[in-house]
């Protein structure tokens, strides 16, 4: 089992800089799927996809994406989790469209991780109110400006270079 | 021809002897029930269950943590409240922020929607050791009804939570 698998069960034991390791994680590995999905709901604009132990729900309407999700095996999707508006431009959607496909994925397996030895808790969706691809992320919602600095200042978690080297 | 007499039953009514305090009285309570009634302002409060060694952190990550796990307790039905926590370990009055939080949103919980529980909150500690910590959390939470109510709560005084399993 490779290290990214291990961390697929790990779900809510992650801390956050854990999480947003898996994040980018995601988008440096993930890249041309992400693209590919991307003009796929643009066009479709309705796509089912899995991740972990969950299944995420896009849906592309006005301009605005969004998602839901729920754990595999349930009935119904939960609400409407987090949306993004898009661009007109097709390619600013689609670089978008990366970082909501990536931000999704993290959101699901923090909430459905993949049962590992012993049935998980239930437990309701915990999700962080700024998103990764939100400059507020990094300034825990004192504005764009404080959280780019902090960007730039942030250092990431040693999980990321294990991850990219495995 | 017979005439009935009028009965003057105003003057009667009038002159009815109800003591005026008994009739303030019955005044007073009437506004107090009435206003009783309608103070149906929605409450919330935060609170903080017992922090304590974690062993689910253990058999998941291997690893020794404390965790403070929170719920938020509201007189409503809630959609979810939203949190931001600190914690810090306290040694000879120096403070160490070991954890600040990103402000999280947590659903409440599908068996009683008054509470939300925030169950994600944990700190490393020295398997063995004992250290003091202090924490604060503050946020708001989103009740059905579309209010949003501040709620906050802290551990002022250091309190002090050996890096250890329960024995059973």
């Amino acid at each position: 089992m490779s290290l990214f698998e291990d961390y697929l069960s790990l779900g809510f034991w992650m801390n956050d800089k854990q999480r947003l390791a898996i994040y980018k994680y995601l988008l440096k590995t993930k890249g041309s799927i992400y693209k590919t999905q991307a003009r796929k709901l643009i066009k479709e604009k309705f796509m089912l996809d899995c991740f972990a132990n969950g299944e995420i729900a896009y849906s592309y309407n006005c301009g605005v994406v969004s998602f839901k999700a729920r754990k595999i095996g349930e009935k119904e999707f939960d609400e409407e989790r987090r949306s993004m508006k898009l661009s007109k431009v097709e390619k600013v959607s689609i670089k978008r469209l990366v970082k909501f496909f990536a931000q999704a994925e993290v959101d699901v397996l923090r909430n459905y991780p993949i049962p590992k030895n012993k049935d998980l808790e239930e437990r309701s969706y915990a999700m962080n109110v700024y998103p990764y691809y939100d400059l507020n992320y990094y300034s825990n919602g004192e504005g764009k400006a404080k959280g780019l600095l902090m960007k730039f200042q942030y250092k990431d978690d040693e999980l990321l270079d294990k991850l990219l080297a495995s | 021809m017979f005439q009935p007499k009028p009965i003057n039953l105003i003057p009667k009514l009038v002159q009815a002897k109800v003591p005026v305090w008994l009739v303030a009285a019955i005044v007073a309570v009437d506004i107090v029930v009435v206003q009783v009634g309608q103070s149906h302002e929605p409450n919330c409060e935060l609170t903080y269950q017992s922090p304590h060694y974690s062993t689910s952190v253990q058999e998941s990550l291997r690893q020794d943590a404390i965790k403070f796990n929170l719920t938020s307790n509201c007189t409503e039905n809630q959609t979810h409240t939203e949190l931001k926590i600190t914690i810090s370990s306290v040694d000879e009055g120096l403070e160490k922020v070991l954890l600040k939080s990103n402000l999280v949103q947590q659903d409440a919980s599908k068996k009683d929607r008054t509470k939300a529980h925030f169950l994600e909150f944990w700190v490393l500690c020295k398997r063995g050791g004992t250290e003091k910590y202090l924490s604060n959390a503050h946020g708001s939470v989103l009740l059905q009804s579309g209010k949003r109510i501040s709620v906050s709560n802290s551990i002022d005084k250091p309190l002090a939570i050996l890096c250890e399993p329960k024995a059973k």
